[in-house]
């Protein structure tokens, strides 16, 4: 891609693209330095990418930067537990911060998935080429994502 | 095929949108059969995270990269004729800046004496008339014209006015053929700085009487064709081109005119000026 080809990639997928990682990392500032280091990346290889696969470039870049920090930093996910009396209030029930505390229940990996599939509308296909994995091993860790936050979301209304 | 043991697989396909027509009609076939099923569909829908536009990523302007600048170069005969242009607008532009005001003074034949010998003056018929008047009398100018006509300036040492020249000057000073019509040079042009057909030779150019009309009328057409070759030929207006034909004959006219007195000046120059800038001198 040339130099226009770039520059519309930027203004089309930098705000996905920070969605993901911010949403993937849980910090902005991470999340901010990871979407710079990836259009830095996709500069540097800029002759060898094609307009076309820029935006699943973009997130395969951002998708292993992530990982990486992750296992950098040895972050916990499991920020509160579902017996947590101080953050479930049978008066609050808000759907959006339960399902961002299930996200969280996630690993790094299976929480990129759901946010590849949910966010970006990706097909199974396209989120294998993304993160180097199967077929298959998407479907499946899609598969377990998906039961997990079923269960939670399931016993938090039990509790409401 | 959806059974018990497998249709979670399949609701979970339906919620990431990755089951074909069929299988959705499939799917909805077996929740009808198994209606209590419906309740946990809905509860994989709701692990569906919803479209989050609160985020932004500032300073996308960081990210962005110049355009290089191309440089196109050029080789051969495309440089040739690039620069030939080039030279052809330059040209262009110069003569357009060249070109004379309205106000632009004529230019002036100065016909000096360097080392002219005194002769007697000889004044019975040509008394010594000052410039101004002489001028008056030969010349027409229009001020708004940009090129006046041209005039011959003759300065001796002794500031004697020659009535010959004067007469000479009545008779063969052309008039410009197309160009409107000149009018006659008063005193206060010629203090606004006019040409200056300020004949002030000196005494002697009795004895030696300038040609006769006709050979100079005749002389002046036949140089007349000569040169309008040359001048038709210069990149500049037809009016341009009539004051340049105008102004040379009035150089011919003064050189024949010291020619004519030659053998009675010696060292005699004509230096032609345009307005205080001197063009070249002739010297005899």
């Amino acid at each position: 891609m040339d130099v226009k080809s770039y520059n519309i990639c930027v203004q089309d997928w930098a705000d996905a693209l920070f969605r993901f990682v911010c949403k993937n990392t849980g910090n902005e500032e991470d999340a901010r330095d990871i979407v710079q280091s990836s259009f830095e990346t996709l500069w540097k290889k800029k002759e060898d990418v094609p307009m076309e696969k820029g935006k699943a470039f973009l997130f395969q870049v951002a998708y292993n930067q992530s990982i990486d920090l992750y296992r950098k930093k040895r972050k916990v996910h499991l920020t509160d537990t579902i017996s947590s009396p101080e953050t479930m209030k049978p008066t609050n029930p808000d759907l959006k911060r339960i399902l961002e505390r299930a996200l969280k229940r996630l690993d790094e990996q299976a929480r990129s998935l759901i946010l590849l599939k949910d966010y970006e509308g990706y097909k199974y296909e396209e989120i294998a080429q993304i993160t180097g994995l199967s077929d298959t091993q998407v479907k499946v860790y899609l598969h377990r994502a998906r039961k997990t936050m079923k269960d939670y979301l399931v016993s938090v209304e039990k509790i409401i | 095929m959806i059974t018990l043991e497998n249709y979670e697989e399949y609701l979970i396909l339906f919620v990431d949108d990755e089951l074909s027509e069929v299988e959705q009609k499939e799917l909805a076939a077996f929740l009808k059969q198994y209606p209590h099923l419906q309740k946990e569909l809905e509860d994989f829908q709701k692990t569906k995270l919803p479209a989050a536009t609160d985020l932004h990523f500032a300073d996308k302007e960081r990210l962005l990269k110049k355009e290089p600048t191309k440089t196109i170069l050029l080789t051969g005969w495309r440089s040739l004729a690039a620069a030939v242009v080039l030279l052809l607008i330059a040209f262009a532009a110069f003569k357009w800046m060249k070109k004379p005001s309205v106000n632009l003074t004529p230019p002036s034949v100065e016909i000096a004496k360097t080392t002219a010998p005194q002769q007697p003056i000889i004044t019975q018929e040509k008394p010594s008339v000052p410039a101004e008047t002489l001028v008056k009398t030969t010349r027409k100018i229009t001020p708004k014209k940009p090129i006046a006509p041209a005039s011959a300036y003759v300065k001796h040492d002794n500031k004697t006015r020659q009535p010959t020249t004067e007469t000479q000057h009545k008779e063969t000073t052309p008039t410009p053929p197309k160009t409107a019509p000149v009018n006659p040079i008063n005193t206060e042009t010629v203090s606004q700085g006019m040409p200056l057909v300020q004949t002030t030779s000196e005494p002697m150019q009795n004895t030696t009487a300038p040609m006769p009309e006709t050979e100079v009328a005749k002389e002046k057409r036949a140089t007349k064709k000569q040169r309008s070759r040359f001048l038709a030929n210069l990149f500049i207006s037809a009016e341009k081109r009539q004051g340049l034909a105008h102004l040379r004959n009035q150089v011919e006219e003064r050189v024949a005119t010291v020619k004519s007195i030659n053998e009675n000046i010696k060292n005699t120059s004509v230096e032609i000026k345009l307005g205080s800038k001197e063009l070249f001198v002739l010297n005899f």
